[in-house]
């Protein structure tokens, strides 16, 4: 079962405008594919795709709000995932770095359903 | 975690294969976690043979396991979760496996729910490398396959879904 992280981010540009700021704030190079519609990114421990997410708002998760997801999968080693290096600290150092740019509002989450972080405040998701 | 067996969780165990081929569980690649476990018992007892997939860091997610030779993804709801968390869920695992099994026994989501959540994963085209999706829950076992969540999609409402108990 593979978790994973997402960090959600609500800005107003288009997704390849959007890759290279964050690859400016975080000192990260994001490379697109062909189409333009997903960027990967990687440091030394991990990878991370970003696009434009198609998922719903859930309870206490507004994720329509946010236009655009960075997302990693963790990995596994031996039923044990790997939740405090790889691909959580790449997600957690782009979530600080769009924090204290202050220009994004961003939302990090844990497996879709666990709020881990969030810039500023957050409008309620409508009831599901 | 509990140590539930899925036929004390209420799943039946139907097998597709002949009765006298036994299931089989094959760990040798990788020891799954808890929550996989739980799902490949289910499979094991309908007589599938499931062998857990090993990671390939850094090259993108792969499915959890091969059930008899098919790429399956499986999923977990944690308690609380609604029809939208399983609708995520499946967009999430849409592209990781040709089925995706989600496992939502614990989550408290009633059928109804679940079957609401499918319907709005299938409204959110496209279906990616699903083939087919399968939903336990307490109590019940929904199933769809591919051509079933394309006329889930076509449908008026994502707020009913079909399913086979």
């Amino acid at each position: 079962m593979t978790r994973c992280i997402d960090l959600f981010i609500d800005a107003p540009m288009p997704l390849g405008e959007l890759a290279e700021a964050l690859g400016r704030l975080c000192g990260l190079t994001f490379v697109g594919d062909v189409a333009g519609e997903r960027w990967t990114v990687q440091d030394a421990a991990a990878s991370a795709e970003l696009i434009v997410h198609h998922l719903h708002d859930d309870r206490h998760l507004a994720l329509e709000t946010y236009p655009f997801d960075l997302f990693a999968h963790i990995e596994r080693i031996d039923g044990v995932e790997r939740a405090d290096r790889g691909a959580t600290e790449l997600l957690r150092s782009v979530f600080a770095a769009v924090r204290a740019d202050g220009r994004f509002r961003a939302l990090l989450v844990f497996d879709l359903q666990h709020v881990l972080d969030r810039t500023g405040s957050e409008p309620a998701a409508e009831p599901s | 975690m509990s140590g539930a067996s899925p036929a004390d969780r209420g799943h039946r165990c139907t097998p597709p294969h002949a009765p006298t081929r036994p299931g089989r569980f094959d760990e040798s690649a990788r020891r799954v976690s808890w929550e996989e476990l739980t799902v490949a018992q289910v499979l094991v007892c309908e007589g599938h043979l499931v062998r857990a997939l090993s990671e390939r860091p850094r090259r993108g997610p792969i499915a959890d396991f091969e059930v008899c030779g098919v790429p399956t993804e499986v999923k977990t709801l944690d308690p609380g979760a609604s029809a939208r968390t399983l609708a995520n869920a499946l967009l999430r695992g849409r592209d990781q496996g040709d089925v995706v099994i989600v496992d939502a026994s614990r989550s408290g989501l009633p059928r109804w729910s679940a079957g609401r959540g499918v319907a709005l994963f299938a409204a959110r085209q496209p279906l990616g490398r699903v083939e087919a999706v399968r939903v336990l829950g307490a109590g019940f076992d929904l199933r769809y396959d591919r051509g079933q969540l394309a006329r889930l999609a076509t449908a008026r409402s994502p707020e009913l879904g079909v399913g086979i108990a």
